[in-house]
């Protein structure tokens, strides 16, 4: 089962990640910053990264920077989650390499729905 | 899918968020320039917001939703950020909560008022009244454009999509969901093998879908790469020819590009992100930014675990007497092991209930500021040791003593500005709140630069109530201590402030059950200071085992200054010591406690102190150290005042723990009227 690692500095917004991925099957791991994100994902194989831009310590955008310079991480789907909508972020965001993003506040159905275009099960 | 396990992690991390937004409010009423304290209150007011509609909390999210909006006027600097906006923000905040922790009893036109009020402290009308939240992953709202027949289409990715994480094939196939597909690759700009770059995408696809399918449905596949991709589109039946292809949908025909320069696009003005940008530059310096990597506990389950602590002491206490009576080395090595591991785990376990008292400092900041604003008296406000750890329980029976300090301390302590200005003060107040370990003990000073306690007014007071009788002769120390007297008040105008139930005499009823104390000082038109002294932890502390007759005592190891042997031509008689010097009083407790039979033969007097005041007291024999579990009594024994618990020693039997603050203000008393005996 693919594996996806979920960034956030919200246990609340972590916890939804993965009550919706796992219960559809996928194996979740989280972290609470974009550090730890790094981290794991350096020393976890994942299928799918998302991550949240706001966060203490490393943010959202430095940690999608820093992941695409990981070997292991280039071709990985990394998707944020954004409340703003607005074109600057998603370019930002996109331009340090990112997949997609997802906007805040989803629905389970949505986020299933952008996990299942990016991760072949 | 989202249970209520979910909307309770929602609701105990937006009381965090609300308390951090509550700080980074409060900070900025200090310091409004700070960009970074906006960031940080702008960032909660996003999580609490984007959360909130996640977990059903609507009503928070439109709110917030709305404030945060405002708010960001002042994030951007087009608003300045204010003492008015501050405290409306602080209002906000507090209907924020109200909404997460109460939302039937939450008041709608409160809600209305504070956005109106913003509305019009940020003087941009409409900006308040855009929709909450966008829907997540909305298709292009626009074009309905539907091809009967079908679409035939030519697929460029920018090159770099396989490096980002989008699959090409994933999104063909998705593409073939939508109806019968005849895909085919485009090979003309793949370079020669010397120039290929192996991470890029060279391929191109023409695709002719057929069915009825809208033009929405094809952008939904491309939705993530849209924007960088080159995506021509022609309905069946339609020659396809540029002209007619940017006529009919112009913001398709995006010539393949990277991050995009477009001129068209004026999404974001620029100047926000740089001024964000500039502020990431900026080192974090709050202790709020500090990472911990922590675990979240219920707090009965803490106490369960000192209780079952408390018990494998007990246990252990047991198993060393017994195997001390044994002559088994095997046996002793093992009580000997058990009684480290145990001694560990306790440690262990105080540990992990301990909290950094900042928390509850945290809290008084904005009691100061609302008591400030509400008496005219601008005080500025400055704590110190917030990383001092007490437990748990501690903490929060400090919280009532401490609000009630803080209140004097700004009520009767600061003076108006006009009297700091007469006095050569500066205007503005200062309430200093200090913790720092002093021995075993935390002690939490709230001090004040204003008027000072009059030592002669409370005097004249006590003495008017029939408290002492007039002319007699008492420290300064004493006569403060008629603070704590129930019903007793100097303030000579009882403001909406004082008053509230609880009076000086509940502080210190509350401090001296946690087996604390409290010192006064004051300087008259100096201000004055007062110091909770309290021990670190109210389960387990250390403790000296002695006997006094058949039965056997414990006094509180950080309470004893010294023991030593009562001299033999003292054993009857004047109940005074010389102490290097010192005379110190002292207390036979097998008289106090009525114990039968006769003294041993070598008495010790167990030196113990309270502040500065020394008493001794005499045991038939000092056992030696024990670690106490306190075992609270119960409310018949409520009136046993010389003890302040008991414990179960290794044989099973109980031990009563000495009140020693107690027993120093009996020897006291003693000795006073031992001297005043004398000398009449």
């Amino acid at each position: 089962m693919p594996t996806i690692l979920t960034v956030d500095d919200s246990p609340s917004v972590r916890h939804v990640v993965k009550t919706v991925l796992s219960g559809a099957g996928y194996t979740v791991i989280e972290a609470g910053d974009g550090a730890e994100g790094l981290a794991k994902a350096k020393s976890t194989p994942v299928n799918m990264i998302i991550t949240d831009l706001n966060m203490p310590v490393m943010n959202g955008l430095e940690l999608i920077k820093n992941l695409r310079k990981v070997p292991s991480i280039v071709g990985i789907p990394i998707v944020f989650l954004t409340t703003e909508s607005s074109d600057g972020t998603k370019q930002e965001a996109k331009a340090a390499g990112a997949t997609g993003w997802i906007t805040k506040p989803f629905k389970p159905e949505q986020l299933l729905a952008v996990v299942s275009k990016l991760v072949r099960k | 899918m989202i249970d209520l396990d979910a909307a309770a992690i929602y609701r105990q991390e937006a009381g965090e968020l609300l308390d951090s937004l509550e700080g980074s409010l409060l900070d900025l009423g200090q310091t409004p320039a700070d960009r970074t304290l906006v960031d940080q209150a702008f960032r909660a007011l996003h999580t609490i917001k984007g959360s909130g509609a996640m977990f059903g909390f609507d009503q928070v999210a439109a709110f917030t939703h709305d404030f945060e909006t405002a708010f960001d006027l002042v994030r951007r600097g087009t608003v300045p950020v204010t003492q008015d906006l501050v405290s409306l923000a602080l209002a906000a905040k507090d209907h924020i909560r109200s909404l997460i922790e109460t939302p039937d009893e939450a008041d709608a036109t409160v809600g209305r008022t504070i956005l109106a009020n913003l509305q019009i402290l940020v003087a941009r009308p409409g900006s308040i009244a855009e929709p909450p939240v966008e829907a997540a992953i909305a298709p292009d709202a626009g074009s309905s454009e539907t091809a009967g027949a079908g679409w035939r289409m030519t697929i460029a990715f920018a090159p770099e999509v396989l490096r980002n994480g989008t699959d090409p094939l994933a999104l063909l196939d998705e593409l073939r969901g939508l109806g019968p597909c005849t895909v085919v690759a485009l090979t003309d700009s793949v370079p020669d093998l010397g120039a290929l770059e192996p991470q890029d995408l060279h391929l191109q696809w023409s695709v002719t879908l057929r069915g009825d399918c809208p033009r929405e449905a094809i952008d939904d596949v491309f939705m993530f790469v849209l924007d960088d991709m080159k995506l021509d589109l022609t309905p069946l039946g339609v020659e396809p020819s540029g002209e007619t292809v940017a006529a009919a949908a112009p913001e398709l025909v995006i010539a393949e590009s990277t991050p995009l320069p477009v001129a068209s696009t004026p999404a974001t003005p620029p100047e926000p992100q740089k001024a964000r940008t500039a502020d990431k530059v900026e080192p974090p310096r709050r202790a709020d930014d500090k990472v911990s990597t922590s675990v979240r506990v219920q707090a009965e389950r803490l106490d369960e675990l000192m209780d079952r602590v408390g018990e494998l002491v007990i246990a252990q206490a047991r198993l060393s007497q017994l195997a001390h009576t044994r002559n088994d080395g095997g046996i002793q090595a093992i009580a000997e092991e058990i009684e480290r591991l145990a001694s560990g785990l306790r440690d262990t376990t105080m540990g992990i209930r301990m909290v950094p008292i900042g928390s509850l400092f945290a809290r008084f900041r904005r009691l100061i500021h609302d008591l400030s604003r509400d008496l005219g008296k601008p005080v500025e406000f400055v704590t110190s040791g917030e990383d001092t750890e007490l437990d748990k329980t501690m903490i929060e029976r400090l919280a009532d003593p401490l609000v009630h300090l803080i209140r004097n301390a700004i009520d009767h302590g600061i003076e108006n500005p006009e009297r700091r200005a007469k006095a050569g003060k500066p205007p503005v107040g200062r309430i200093e709140l200090l913790a720092q370990h002093v021995g075993a003990q935390v002690m939490v000073t709230v001090r004040d630069d204003g008027g000072g306690l009059d030592t002669t007014r409370i005097r004249a007071k006590a003495e008017e109530q029939g408290l002492i009788v007039p002319g007699t002769t008492l420290s300064d120390a004493e006569v403060h201590q008629f603070l704590f007297h129930p019903g007793f008040s100097t303030a000579q105008t009882v403001s909406a402030l004082s008053g509230r139930g609880v009076g000086m005499d509940v502080v210190k009823r509350t401090i001296e059950a946690l087996r604390g104390s409290i010192d006064v000082s004051t300087e008259l038109g100096h201000g004055s200071a007062m110091s909770l002294r309290l021990p670190l932890t109210l389960a387990i502390i250390e403790g000296l085992l002695i006997r006094v007759g058949d039965s056997r005592y414990i006094v509180p190891l950080s309470m004893i200054e010294e023991c030593v042997e009562l001299p033999a031509d003292q054993a009857r008689g004047r109940n005074f010591l010389n102490i290097r010097g010192g005379l110190v009083p002292f207390l036979r407790l097998r008289d106090l406690f009525d114990a039968p039979g006769e003294p041993d033969a070598h008495q010790k007097i167990i030196i113990t102190s309270v502040g500065d005041a020394r008493v001794g007291l005499v045991a038939d024999q000092i056992i030696g150290s024990h670690q106490t579990v306190i075992k609270s009594l119960s409310k018949l024994q409520s009136d046993a005042t010389m003890f302040s618990g008991a414990t179960i020693l290794g044989d099973g039997s109980a031990a009563l723990i000495l009140d020693v603050a107690q027993l120093v203000a009996i020897g006291q008393l003693k000795a006073e009227t031992e001297t005043m005996t004398r000398a009449a």
